[in-house]
């Protein structure tokens, strides 16, 4: 016989046995002559098609039924004889009520679990945008390779030169996050003003629910209300349209309002995408005046989305913006030495990238919860089949045809999944409602989480997949079985599945260690984050933003007054602003790229960030002095004091201008906290005007938080009764907001691998349970003749325990192999860190010695007398 | 023309293109599979194209049947031949084909063979 190729192989093995042996070598020979006249693949397609069509008739009708060769069954239908066979099977699973509630309960949690986890992804990844003709929609990412920065804002001038030269845009428009004191009515309230070009809400095919959104033709300062503020501050007035409010102290006339359901969607940049209060077009009412206007690389302010023009593809729009980008470039040399580039990406795309890694992993995590569940019920399915192998042959013998008896198995797994991903949905639903809740602020389109079609016809797809994976292999032994020694040998071992189930353990051991590993590590990992020192005192620190109406104060001498109070720019752990500076005294030489902040001298004394030599800012202080961090005055000045020494640097734009060290503090996390410390130089906030211009106020109290707040509302009522107290925040709720990511993660695949955990442990249980049923009479005979109860439970658990620590060892392995899945994760934790791994072992080894030694103290019980009698 | 009382069959229970084919051939002379799958290819003029699985398959319930049997001492190839049982059902099968070939001329659906 020649050498048939795999395929024939496999496809060989899925036709009955005597079939096999009886025509295999023929069927090789047939295929081989074939393929020697040709090799073409369609040849291979056909061959292998009539090969399974030939498999599967075999199946359906067994050779040696009446009747064979002829054409369709008469009698009973195939559907009606199958809906027979479905109720037959759900009425034997209602008589044995233990296993089946076992079996729905594993597998619900298996199929809940993903149907959950599923209806997030499904909501945040894969739904399209709420925008009309969404996919049209991509983000303009610019990026500076020269200072590493990869997602820039673009200037004013850049937006111009897009929307005048990429034809492939249909609409290109940019949007820009203020924020204004809106007055008038109640309290002052500070608003997240949308500033957006001209076109910005109707590229987005916003329908106005009142009036109309902007027009170029509208004068600047144009006013669009977003709905919640129209209900909140206009008390949902339709006549709203035409009147005018005041932002920092600035008529501004309101054209329309925005639907409630209109939500922006944006990447995120060092944060969620603000909810923006209302949306205004471009106008000079600022304190940077006309920067719509500016262009250059430095002067960025917008994020910038465009919409293709039909048939364009991305390809033909990123041709032409990459035309745009050479042009700025090869015009002006700031554009070329910050090395500018620009690239289109799908803005659903994008606008869910930060969250896909993690959303994918833990839908990984739960798939591998499913399979452990599934490999569970097909253990206890084999089970029950070895229990009715002689009830199976009984049936055989009498003329049922053994695909009716395998496809019997299949629909009753069938019934099982069903019913286990209908109570799947109940666990599904109640998950639901809690992961919104859990979900860190960057997790962006969770009020979509349902269940919804998608999500049904996905838990439907897990339900037969499920079937098919726990159905088939008992079917499968069940047909094998040969009714004449089944019936001839009464005491049937039963150990045809022994080498199966216990694959079937050891699988479940190791994937369920891996995702155990996977929450060691995540923990560690939180457990470091947690203990990061920020480098200020959190504790009892309270936070809000203050912004002063440049329309009514005269700079600086009467804003001064704001700042006796511990004033910061921009927050500690809110990212920060990056200058370049240069090093005069000393060692003359470029500082390079340093964080700055802009600081009054009560912040550091309330932040509770020390200072370590020198002094702090004070009152006639020149307004060239800088206070630099130990990091900064070490780089700077290694073992030399800085104090005295000067700095250039343009801290509010313009040319350099030297400043005098006067004092050096501590570090401080500035970006976030697994970020480390890169430094900063601190700038008096008097040497700025802060007039529309939100700063932050930092306040220290014993009293919680909030309970503070009616006082600070007060004391800046009474500076100033039009500005308003914006965003208050215990400073301990910012730091916890760092971790609300990490934690995220940790429950749900803390949750999933405590669930696999569990299934595995108790799919040993089960195998080592069965085995020692199995073997009651060796033991009673063991018993009999002398073997003491322990040497008995010994033996039980030594096999238990094998089967775990092959699993254990293979779970390693994988763990090892897929750690680089969490690496971008974890936090000051190796992926492979041979501690979790250990802990985590060890841990799931004493499980699985409980597991086993449950059984073997049964085993170890055995009476020798009972045990023999009951053969 | 001649009404079939030996038929035992209904009908309906008609014999796969399959079988009829590997009937036919064997009918003429004893052969190995492949060559029937041959026979049966030269003979339709490759509008039946015999699979592994649609060949052996046939050959597998028909040798059970006792319909083929295979030929004592055929070596490595395994030879088939036509049983008398065999004969009869082709014998039955084309009848019941020449009926209705008889009654389409009848009706005038069929033209006279040239």
């Amino acid at each position: 016989m020649r050498i048939a190729p795999i395929w024939v192989r496999v496809l060989l093995r899925m036709h009955p046995r005597d079939f096999r042996e009886a025509r295999g070598d023929e069927i090789t020979e047939f295929v081989v002559n074939e393929l020697e006249l040709s090799s073409s693949r369609w040849l291979r397609v056909r061959l292998a098609g009539d090969l399974i069509a030939s498999g599967l008739r075999l199946w359906v009708r067994p050779v040696r039924r009446p009747g064979w060769l002829l054409g369709r069954d008469k009698g009973e239908g195939m559907m009606k004889s199958a809906w027979h066979d479905v109720r037959l099977a759900a009425r034997g699973l209602a008589r044995t009520r233990g296993f089946t509630a076992v079996v729905v309960l594993t597998l619900a949690l298996g199929a809940g679990l993903n149907t959950a986890l599923f209806s997030v992804v499904n909501a945040v990844l894969l739904r399209p945008l709420s925008y009309p003709d969404a996919h049209e929609l991509v983000y303009v990412q610019a990026s500076q390779s020269a200072h590493e920065l990869d997602d820039v804002l673009l200037s004013g001038g850049d937006l111009r030169e897009l929307r005048s030269s990429v034809t492939a845009f249909e609409a290109v428009e940019g949007v820009a996050f203020i924020r204004q004191n809106l007055s008038g009515g109640g309290l002052p309230r500070q608003a997240e003003v949308g500033w957006v070009s001209p076109g910005f809400l109707e590229m987005l095919g916003a329908k106005p629910v009142v009036g109309r959104v902007h027009s170029p033709d509208d004068p600047p300062g144009t006013v669009v209300l977003g709905h919640a503020t129209w209900a909140d501050a206009f008390g949902s007035d339709p006549g709203v349209v035409g009147r005018s409010i005041q932002l920092d102290g600035r008529p501004h006339v309101i054209v329309g309002v925005m639907p409630a359901d209109f939500e922006l969607h944006l990447p995120a940049r060092g944060g969620a995408t603000p909810r923006v209060d209302l949306w205004k077009n471009p106008d000079s009412f600022w304190q940077n005046g006309d920067i719509w206007n500016a262009q250059g690389p430095e002067f960025g302010l917008l994020q910038v989305l465009g919409r293709l023009r039909t048939g364009a593809t991305v390809a033909d729009a990123q041709a032409q913006v990459n035309a745009v980008v050479s042009d700025l470039r090869a015009k002006d040399s700031r554009y070329e030495e910050a090395g500018f580039q620009a690239t289109l990406h799908s803005l659903r795309d994008r606008v869910v990238d930060d969250v896909r890694a993690t959303l994918m992993l833990l839908l990984g995590a739960v798939a591998v919860v499913l399979l452990i569940a599934c490999a569970n019920v097909a253990n206890l399915m084999m089970v029950r089949a070895q229990a009715r192998r002689r009830e199976l042959a009984v049936r055989m013998a009498l003329g049922s045809p053994r695909g009716r008896v395998g496809r019997f198995l299949i629909l009753e797994s069938f019934v099982l999944a069903v019913v286990g991903a209908a109570a799947g949905l109940g666990i599904a639903w109640a998950f639901i409602q809690v992961v919104p809740r859990l979900a860190p602020a960057e997790m962006p389109r969770l009020d979509g989480v349902g269940l919804d079609g998608s999500v049904l016809a996905y838990t439907m797809v897990a339900a037969v997949l499920t079937t098919l994976l726990v159905g088939l292999a008992p079917a499968w032994s069940a047909l094998r079985t040969d009714p004449a020694s089944e019936l001839g040998n009464a005491r049937a071992s039963g150990r045809g599945g022994a080498r199966f189930r216990n694959v079937l353990v050891v699988a479940q051991v190791a994937l369920s260690l891996v995702l155990l590993v996977g929450a060691g590590l995540l923990t560690s990992s939180l457990a470091h984050l947690q203990n990061v020192e920020p480098g200020f005192e959190a504790a009892d620190l309270f936070t809000f933003g203050v912004s002063i109406p440049g329309s009514q104060y005269e700079w600086p001498a009467e804003a001064d007054r704001f700042y006796r109070a511990g004033i910061i720019w921009p927050m500690p752990l809110g990212g920060s602003w990056s200058g370049d500076h240069e090093i005069v005294e000393g060692d003359p030489k470029p500082l390079g790229v340093v964080p700055y902040r802009l600081a009054s001298e009560a912040y550091f004394p309330t932040a509770g960030i020390p200072l370590m030599e020198g002094r702090l800012f004070r009152d006639g202080d020149e307004r060239f002095v800088v206070v630099v961090s130990a990091m900064v005055a070490e780089r700077a000045w290694p073992g030399r004091s800085p104090l005295g020494r000067m700095l250039r640097a343009n801290p509010w734009g313009g040319g350099m201008e030297n400043f005098a060290v006067i004092g050096v503090v501590g570090d401080i996390r500035d970006v976030d906290l697994r970020s480390p410390s890169e430094g900063a130089l601190y700038f008096d906030t008097r040497g700025w005007s802060w007039v529309d211009w939100e700063v932050h106020v930092v306040a220290r109290s014993e009293r919680p938080g909030l309970t503070l707040l009616p006082e600070i509302r007060e004391a800046v009522a009474g500076l100033d009764a039009e500005v308003p107290v914006a965003h208050p925040q215990a400073m301990e709720e910012l730091l916890a907001a760092q971790t609300a990511s990490a934690r995220f993660v940790l429950a749900l695949l803390g949750v999933f691998a405590l669930v696999a955990g569990t299934l595995a442990v108790v799919g040993l249980y089960g195998v080592v349970s069965y085995t020692v049923g199995l073997r009651r009479r060796e033991i009673g005979i063991r018993m009999a003749l002398g073997s003491a109860q322990t040497t008995i439970e010994g033996m039980v658990v030594r096999r238990g325990l094998l089967l775990a620590s092959v699993g254990v060892v293979v779970g390693v392995v994988g763990a090892i192999l897929s750690a680089d899945v969490l690496e971008a994760m974890l936090f000051e934790v190796q992926a492979t860190d041979p501690l979790t791994i250990a802990v985590v072992a060890a841990g799931l080894g004493v499980a699985a010695a409980l597991a086993s030694w449950l059984p073997a103290r049964r085993a170890g019980r055995t009476d020798p007398v009972e045990a023999l009698k009951a053969e | 023309m001649t009404k079939t009382s030996r038929n035992p069959r209904s009908p309906r229970e008609l014999l796969t293109p399959a079988a009829l084919h590997i009937l036919l051939s064997l009918a003429q002379g004893e052969l190995h599979g492949y060559g029937i799958k041959h026979a049966v290819e030269a003979r339709t003029d490759g509008a039946l194209l015999l699979g592994p699985g649609t060949l052996y398959e046939a050959i597998h319930r028909m040798n059970a049947d006792r319909w083929i049997q295979e030929v004592e001492g055929s070596g490595r190839r395994r030879v088939y031949s036509i049983t008398d049982r065999g004969q009869e059902v082709l014998r039955e099968e084309l009848d019941r084909l020449a009926d209705i070939v008889q009654f389409a001329r009848e009706a005038d659906l069929l033209p006279e063979t040239p």
